[in-house]
C-alpha cells in the first residue's frame, strides 16, 4: 500500500468522507503521517520481537532497501576510516537496523557489527583478531550525521553498499510502503483510535486562552 | 417574476391599487435592493441564528444540493490566478471565501502527475503557529493562505499564501447579487415599466416569493401596517 494512500485510508475514517479544510486542519495530513510513522516503527519491533523468538531475523529485511555508492574517508583525528549513512538508521538492539553492509563488488564478505566500545577491549586482548574480516560500528555526529567506523584502514578504494532497515520517512508519499500480510488495517486502526480522543480544538480567536 | 408582476403582486396581497396610496414606487425601487441584500445574507447564514459555540445558522452555503444550485449564480471561480511573491489582490467584488487550489505537480511511478490541493483559509492568529511548526509547516502538498487588507505595500488588499513558491491558483468566492432596478415612467396615473432599463433580480424563480415577503415586511412597516407585516413573517417562517 502507498503511503499517501494509508494517510487518506485514516483522513477518510477521521471525518466520514470527503473534508473540507475545516477538517483537515483538525487532522492534519502531516500529522498522520507522523503517527503512521510511529506505528511504522511499532511494526519494525513487533518484527524484531517476533525474530527473537524464532531466532530468524530474516522477516527484518522485509523493511530494508540497499543504498550503494558510499564512500569511505578518512577521520584523521582518530586515524580511523568511516562513511556517511544515507539517513539515520532504525534503532534495534545488536544493531538490526543495518541488515548489511559490504564492498560493493564483494556482497559474500559482509562486514561485521561490533559494539563501539569494544574496539578497547579487542587491543588489550592476546589475540584481538580471529579473521581478516572487516569490522564497523555506528557513531552519532553534528546534526543528524551518522558514520560508520571501521577498523580496518586499507578500505579507501572500497566503494560500499549497505542494506539497511527503511524508517517511513524516507519513503516519498508515493511508495509502496512494505508492511506484513494485514497489519495495513491494524495501523489504520491504531491510529484512528489515537486521533480519534484528541483534545477538542480551540477554533475561536476570542482573545479567551485555550482550556 | 418580473419586478412589475412583484410590484402588482405586493398590491395585491395589501389590497390596494395604485390610486389607493398603498406605496409609491420609489419606495419598492429602494424595497427591492434591501430584499435583494436580505435574502442574500439569509442564504449564506444568518448570524442571529448562531448558538453560543456554534456559529452554525440553519441555511448556509451549500448545505445541501439545494442551497447549492440557489447560489452557485453568485459564485466566481478563476482559475490559474497569477500569485507573485507569495500574494494576489482579493478579486473585485469579492464577498465570501468558497475555496482556493493549489495543483500540487509531482511525480508517480515516474510518471508527472498533478494533485489539487486545498489552500487552507487560516486566521491572522493560526498563521505563526502553523508556520512555525516543524510537521505542520505549510508546503507545496499543505499550502494555506491568510486574507489581509490595507497592507502598506501593493496589493493592499490580498491574499498571501505559504509557501511563497505557489506561482498560481485556482480561487473560488461568492459576490453579492446584481442590484435591481426598477425603471419606469409614469402615463396618464398608471405606471409603464422600462424592462430594458430595468435591471431583473438575478435570484432564481424558486427564490421570487421570498424576496416578495421580504418586501412585503418593507413596504407594511413603512405604512404601520400591522396586518401586513404578520401576514409577511407568517410566510417568511412557513417558507411557501
Amino acid at each position: 500500500m502507498r503511503k499517501q494512500v494509508l494517510i487518506e485510508m485514516v483522513e477518510s475514517r477521521l471525518s466520514g468522507g470527503d473534508t473540507t479544510a475545516d477538517v483537515k486542519s483538525r487532522y492534519h495530513g502531516a500529522i498522520i503521517e507522523k503517527h503512521i510513522e510511529a506505528a511504522y516503527n511499532k511494526l519494525i519491533r513487533d518484527t524484531y520481537e517476533e525474530g527473537v523468538k524464532n531466532q530468524d531475523f530474516s522477516q527484518l529485511d522485509m523493511y530494508a532497501r540497499t543504498f550503494r555508492n558510499i564512500d569511505v574517508s578518512d577521520d584523521t583525528d582518530r586515524n580511523l576510516k568511516y562513511s556517511l549513512l544515507p539517513f539515520p538508521p532504525v534503532r534495534l538492539p545488536e544493531n538490526l537496523g543495518i541488515r548489511m553492509l559490504y564492498p560493493q563488488n564483494d556482497p559474500t564478505n559482509p562486514f561485521a557489527h561490533v559494539d563501539s566500545n569494544s574496539q578497547a577491549v579487542f587491543t588489550v586482548l592476546d589475540v584481538g583478531r580471529v579473521d581478516d574480516v572487516p569490522s564497523f560500528w555506528i557513531e552519532k555526529y553534528e546534526g543528524n550525521v551518522y558514520r560508520i567506523y571501521y577498523d580496518q584502514p586499507d578500505l579507501s578504494t572500497l566503494k560500499i553498499a549497505v542494506l539497511m532497515l527503511l524508517p517511513l520517512s524516507q519513503y516519498d508519499d508515493f511508495d509502496e510502503i512494505p508492511m506484513p500480510a494485514g497489519q495495513d488495517l491494524a495501523v489504520v486502526d491504531l491510529i484512528v483510535e489515537r486521533m480519534s480522543a484528541m483534545a477538542p480544538e480551540d477554533q475561536i480567536n476570542d482573545n479567551i486562552a485555550k482550556q | 417574476m418580473t419586478l412589475m408582476q412583484m410590484y402588482d403582486f405586493i398590491k395585491f396581497i395589501g389590497d390596494k391599487d395604485f390610486n389607493g396610496n398603498f406605496f409609491k414606487p420609489e419606495h419598492y425601487k429602494l424595497a427591492i435592493i434591501a430584499a435583494n441584500i436580505d435574502l442574500f445574507k439569509k442564504v449564506t447564514g444568518l448570524p442571529e441564528e448562531y448558538q453560543p459555540g456554534t456559529p452554525v445558522a440553519r441555511e448556509y452555503f451549500e448545505m445541501n444540493h439545494k442551497a447549492l444550485a440557489e447560489i452557485s449564480a453568485f459564485k466566481l471561480h478563476v482559475f490559474d490566478q497569477a500569485v507573485s511573491s507569495g500574494a494576489f489582490a482579493i478579486p473585485t467584488g469579492y464577498v465570501y471565501w468558497d475555496s482556493m487550489t493549489y495543483n500540487w505537480q509531482t511525480t508517480v511511478d515516474g510518471q508527472a502527475r498533478t494533485f489539487p490541493r486545498p489552500v487552507e483559509l487560516l486566521r491572522e492568529s493560526e498563521l505563526a503557529d502553523r508556520r512555525g511548526n516543524f510537521t505542520k509547516a505549510p508546503s507545496a502538498k499543505y499550502p494555506v493562505t491568510v486574507m489581509r487588507r490595507n497592507m502598506t505595500e501593493s496589493p493592499n488588499d490580498r491574499f498571501d499564501l505559504y509557501p511563497n513558491t505557489i506561482n498560481a491558483v485556482d480561487i473560488h468566492y461568492y459576490r453579492m447579487p446584481v442590484e435591481p432596478v426598477f425603471d419606469y415612467t409614469i402615463v396618464d396615473n398608471e405606471i409603464i415599466y422600462a424592462s430594458g432599463t430595468s435591471t431583473e433580480f438575478e435570484w432564481g424563480k424558486e427564490k421570487h416569493m421570498d424576496l416578495v415577503r421580504i418586501m412585503m415586511s418593507y413596504l407594511g412597516m413603512n405604512l404601520t401596517k400591522q396586518d401586513l407585516i404578520q401576514y409577511a413573517e407568517m410566510q417568511k417562517a412557513k417558507g411557501i
